[in-house]
């Protein structure tokens, strides 16, 4: 049975369950197990990496606008010539290659919410990737943040998620609507504190 | 000192078989995690069709090229007049 708790954060989830990641391919659900929460990074964080990137595409027409202005003789010259030529392409299959990585990495890192536990799922780079989790029962304090303009201005920042364990805060970093998800997760922690109170009644009964 | 203008691929086809490494880890990662949806096959075909113009753009330019060439060059300039003009 879906609480209404539940079915109020599936509101949050940005992304249909087509949209997603196979989330079975990422986590065994356990029986009842439900994904409340399936969080990225918001999509303005994505877009500015690749604003910088057309950016970046960019500087090579302006590198040769300043030659040709300044230095026309060297765009015809038997060596520098074709050395700017075998630059500017290597350049833009990096910036091309720097693009696709940026997607990559926005897309593969995730945070997953079920009535159950958190998993953090986090890509750095080609070859570093991590998963963690945490049971919603350890969970002690949920913070929120939004810090800048930007966040500010497109409503995203940062989760903070806090338990008793000397390691490190759990972060939902750079999330759609934090504050709503904070309110959302404390409700799931006391929903969770309630059924396991109530298990723990019946077991004593 | 001199040497064949077609030296300087060496370099940059080294250049490109690193992107096609790492293009296809890249590709490798989206698949094996499991991220094989409508978005990700879209980013992905995007990125493999303009892969391919810059890889054609990139040949139409340098084919221009005579890579047999070979150029000399002095460490030391003779004369202020072979410097280029500012």
């Amino acid at each position: 049975m879906v609480s209404r708790y539940t079915q109020a954060a599936r509101q949050i989830c940005h992304k249909s369950k087509h949209e997603s990641m196979h989330i079975d391919e990422l986590i065994h659900k356990k029986s009842g197990e439900q994904v409340v929460f399936f969080l990225r990074r918001h999509i303005i964080v994505f877009i500015g990496g690749m604003l910088l990137i057309i950016f970046m595409m960019f500087i090579p027409f302006g590198a040769y606008w300043l030659i040709n202005a300044n230095w026309p003789q060297l765009l015809n010259d038997t060596l520098i010539g074709p050395i700017m030529k075998l630059v500017a392409s290597a350049y833009y299959f990096w910036v091309w290659l720097f693009l696709f990585s940026n997607f990559i990495d926005y897309y593969l890192d995730a945070w997953i919410v079920t009535n159950d536990r958190i998993l953090n799922v986090e890509q750095s780079g080609l070859f570093n990737r991590t998963v963690s989790e945490l049971d919603l029962i350890n969970i002690q304090d949920v913070t929120s943040e939004v810090h800048g303009v930007l966040p500010f201005l497109f409503g995203y920042g940062d989760v903070f998620v806090q338990t008793a364990a000397e390691k490190s805060r759990f972060v939902f970093e750079q999330v759609p609507q934090p504050e709503e998800i904070r309110k959302r997760l404390l409700m799931l922690v006391e929903e969770e504190q309630k059924n396991l109170r109530s298990v723990n009644r019946r077991a004593e009964e | 000192m001199s040497f064949s203008l077609g030296l300087l691929l060496i370099p940059y086809l080294l250049a490109i078989l690193l992107f096609l490494v790492l293009a296809v880890l890249n590709v490798y990662h989206l698949i094996r995690y499991g991220a094989t949806t409508g978005t990700s096959f879209v980013f992905t075909f995007i990125f493999m069709a303009g892969a391919v113009i810059i890889a054609f753009v990139s040949w139409q330019m340098l084919a221009q090229i005579d890579w047999t060439t070979s150029v000399g060059f002095s460490l030391y300039s003779s004369s202020a007049a072979d410097l280029p003009q500012i």
